[in-house]
């Protein structure tokens, strides 16, 4: 599964970057047409059983980053429209026993955090370096 | 990831824009034709683009008049159609979600509110909707019944889990005035998550 991992044309300056347990650092890339970035990751780290030691997030000039070696770390985009006024938002969160925290991150400075139960796959990615 | 959304019409003829572009921005519901008051009680023969207030005629969009718990009276026919057997061109909303990246999405969801906040209901009118889902002649396999929305009870739309840069969803949306006199704290919301 082709992932990042090195900064190339394909990778924005607002992207999310993760440490692997084998070392490598993944960044995330817009390929056309293809699986979104976290989606490719996913099968990556599945097929390479890895786990995501560290992630974090660097979006209108901001950083967030999650604390590190958690049992699974989350991923998604959020949508908000009325029509007339609209907000795209990346959700960054990590999930324990069933339970997530995610903050919603959006480019114009809005963030708030929210407690859910964890969204499991393909949202979350799990760590595989300890076996499935 | 660059993504963009958009709504128009069913037939996508007209679209509500974005506000910054200054001009339409949001769904108005109306009587015989536009300007036209609706009776108490009774629902929407016309769907038109709109400005906040109503003034504005910035086209038609298809309309659909609550008939019953499980049809509508799809533009000017006087016989009630099943939802099941609305077209996705017929309904009043379609709702464009466009990627770079090919995803899927979940928890998608469409309520009315005041236009003020969110979780606050419209005032003085009944809004109901139903997701359509009928692209070809078969039967569709969207809502059956319609659901009364509002800031604190949404429509959900069905997971559209294969991957795609693109994602459409198509929205009937009839009204019916609670009261006399024009009724503008109404707005509506679209949200969805993506992967």
């Amino acid at each position: 599964m082709k992932v990042a991992k090195k900064v190339t044309t394909n990778v924005q300056k607002d992207r999310w970057i993760v440490s692997l347990s084998n070392g490598e650092t993944i960044f995330e890339d817009q390929l056309k047409d293809a699986l979104s970035a976290w989606r490719r990751l996913g099968i990556y780290v599945k097929e390479k059983k890895l786990a995501i030691t560290n992630i974090r997030l660097q979006i209108g000039g901001r950083h967030v980053e999650l604390p590190s070696h958690q049992e699974g770390y989350i991923m998604k985009g959020k949508v908000q429209s009325t029509g007339s006024w609209s907000r795209v938002s990346v959700c960054i969160g990590y999930a324990q026993g069933g339970r997530a925290m995610i903050h919603e991150v959006s480019s114009d400075g809005a963030s708030h955090t929210v407690y859910c139960e964890d969204p499991g796959e393909p949202a979350t990615i799990y760590r595989h370096d300890i076996g499935d | 990831m660059a993504t963009t959304i958009d709504w128009f019409g069913g037939d996508a003829a007209n679209e509500i824009v974005p506000a910054e572009s200054g001009v339409n921005d949001t769904l108005g519901f109306f009587g015989a034709n536009f300007g036209f008051s609706i009776r108490v009680g009774e629902w929407n023969n016309t769907s038109f683009v709109t400005n906040d207030i109503g003034t504005t005629n910035n086209g038609q969009v298809p309309n659909l008049r609550f008939a019953n718990t499980s049809g509508a009276f799809v533009a000017s026919e006087l016989t009630a159609t099943e939802l099941l057997e609305i077209d996705n061109s017929e309904a009043t909303l379609r709702i464009r979600l466009a990627t770079d990246s090919s995803v899927g999405t979940q928890n998608s969801a469409f309520r009315a509110f005041d236009r003020v906040n969110i979780n606050n209901n419209p005032s003085g009118v009944t809004i109901n909707a139903a997701e359509i889902i009928k692209p070809d002649p078969v039967r569709g396999s969207g809502d059956v019944i319609w659901t009364t929305i509002a800031g604190t009870g949404a429509l959900s739309f069905d997971d559209q889990v294969a991957a795609s840069s693109v994602h459409v969803w198509y929205v009937g949306v009839t009204a019916s005035p609670q009261s006399i006199g024009e009724k503008t704290d109404l707005g509506f919301y679209f949200e969805t998550e993506f992967l």
